[in-house]
């Protein structure tokens, strides 16, 4: 390494841009992490809901089933993005979103990942409350 | 509980085959969420539907759903298949029912077959005033040579039978040879299939009919003859169908001439033999 390389420091103009940048992306990923818990939190609500209609039976059979696979969309949803905001890798990702299937454990799952997110979004100052975070 | 368990396992299974080829075909570059989620559906419906289209097929179904194994092994059975085609619907019941109770217990088919033998005697006892002669003369054979095995078992069991008094399971499955099981259920179909077909066609030819006066004479000198050979207590009890527990004659004896009336019956004439046949089994 030459001399000229050692004492090279980048223009204050860049160093400022990255750091802009990088909020930005902090920024990003908080959105999507809150975003990702809120969608975790309404489909275990939803998914609570559409058990109560299924044992009322109001509902005929086929619906019931097209609604739980539609709770079950919007949950991989909000897993993807709390896994996004959370900066996981895609395998992570992947293993996230099969655990969601599996009974039990997708709720130990949900769980684990609302908490990380909470803890994240209120270092970030954000607001965490019972159905949601808000800056 | 199989089929429970199964449809219980299914999603995840699905999940996780859909994990890993969503994992191997994009090893090695990152996707958007967007994508990613796109994907994971697409695999995962794709699975789920194979998933689906093989728990349907007759091959699975019979691994993982007992009812649907006892119901098809019951369907190829013949004379299960007869009952269930020709039979009275309250027959069929009782028949299902008898069968289902015994397998849900742990009987295999054959065991609950056996077991439902008394049943089966009672239902075909009351078709064979409407089958033909055949038919009923193939049934009389079937009674005779099954006194005749109980009999050389346990002349007790032989009288036991004869008073339509329910005989106890092992015994049931083991009074029987294979061969008189086969033939019983032979009978019992051919006896069903001749009762099935419609009353208002004409019977073969070869069935002549026999005047109630004719019969009753010839009933009579079988019962003579019975009188002679065994006495004219036991004839009379014969007669009267009235087999008391505990027995007043010794059992072996109103056994042998219960076999003896209906070998005796059975030499007769075919139009004959079947009218005096369907007097006392019916």
């Amino acid at each position: 390494m030459n001399e000229s390389s050692k004492n090279y420091a980048p223009p204050a103009s860049l160093v400022e841009a990255d750091a802009e940048q990088d909020e930005h992306e902090l920024e990003e990923r908080l959105w999507l992490a809150s975003e990702g818990q809120k969608m975790v939190i309404y489909s275990i609500l939803l998914n609570l809901l559409l058990r109560a209609v299924e044992r009322s039976q109001v509902l005929p059979g086929v619906v019931l089933e097209l609604l739980f696979v539609g709770v079950m969309v919007y949950t991989l949803m909000g897993v993807v993005r709390i896994c996004s905001g959370l900066g996981k890798s895609q395998n992570q990702k992947i293993l996230f979103m099969v655990l969601s299937f599996f009974p039990l454990i997708n709720l130990v799952i949900l769980v684990y990942l609302s908490v990380k997110t909470s803890r994240m979004l209120r270092a970030a100052g954000w607001q965490v409350g019972l159905l949601g975070a808000r800056p | 509980m199989t089929a429970l368990l199964f449809g219980l396992l299914l999603l995840p299974a699905c999940a996780t085959v859909t994990g890993l080829v969503i994992w191997a075909i994009n090893r090695g570059h990152a996707l958007g969420d967007g994508e990613l989620l796109r994907q994971f559906m697409i695999v995962w419906v794709i699975c789920a539907a194979f998933f689906w289209w093989g728990m349907g097929t007759n091959a699975v179904r019979l691994r993982i759903d007992p009812q649907f194994r006892l119901q098809t092994e019951l369907d190829a059975h013949p004379l299960y298949a007869t009952f269930k085609r020709l039979a009275h619907d309250d027959d069929s019941k009782q028949l299902h029912g008898f069968l289902v109770l015994q397998m849900s217990r742990g009987a295999t088919l054959a065991d609950a077959f056996l077991q439902a033998r008394p049943l089966l005697t009672r239902l075909t006892n009351e078709r064979i005033g409407f089958t033909d002669q055949k038919a009923r003369l193939a049934w009389g054979r079937v009674a005779v040579d099954t006194l005749r095995e109980l009999k050389a078992r346990d002349p007790l069991l032989c009288y036991r039978s004869l008073s339509a008094q329910a005989l106890d399971q092992q015994t049931l499955a083991l009074a029987f040879s294979a061969d008189n099981t086969r033939a019983f259920q032979q009978a019992v179909i051919q006896v069903y299939e001749a009762a099935a077909t419609d009353i208002n066609k004409p019977r073969p030819g070869d069935e002549q009919r026999v005047e109630f006066n004719a019969a009753a004479l010839e009933y009579s000198v079988i019962r003579d003859r019975i009188a002679q050979k065994f006495g004219e207590s036991v004839s009379n009890q014969l007669a009267k169908r009235n087999f008391p527990e505990p027995p007043i004659q010794p059992p072996e004896q109103m056994c042998a001439a219960r076999i003896y009336q209906l070998e005796a019956m059975l030499e007769r004439p075919q139009a004959m033999a079947s009218r005096l046949l369907d007097s006392v089994l019916r």
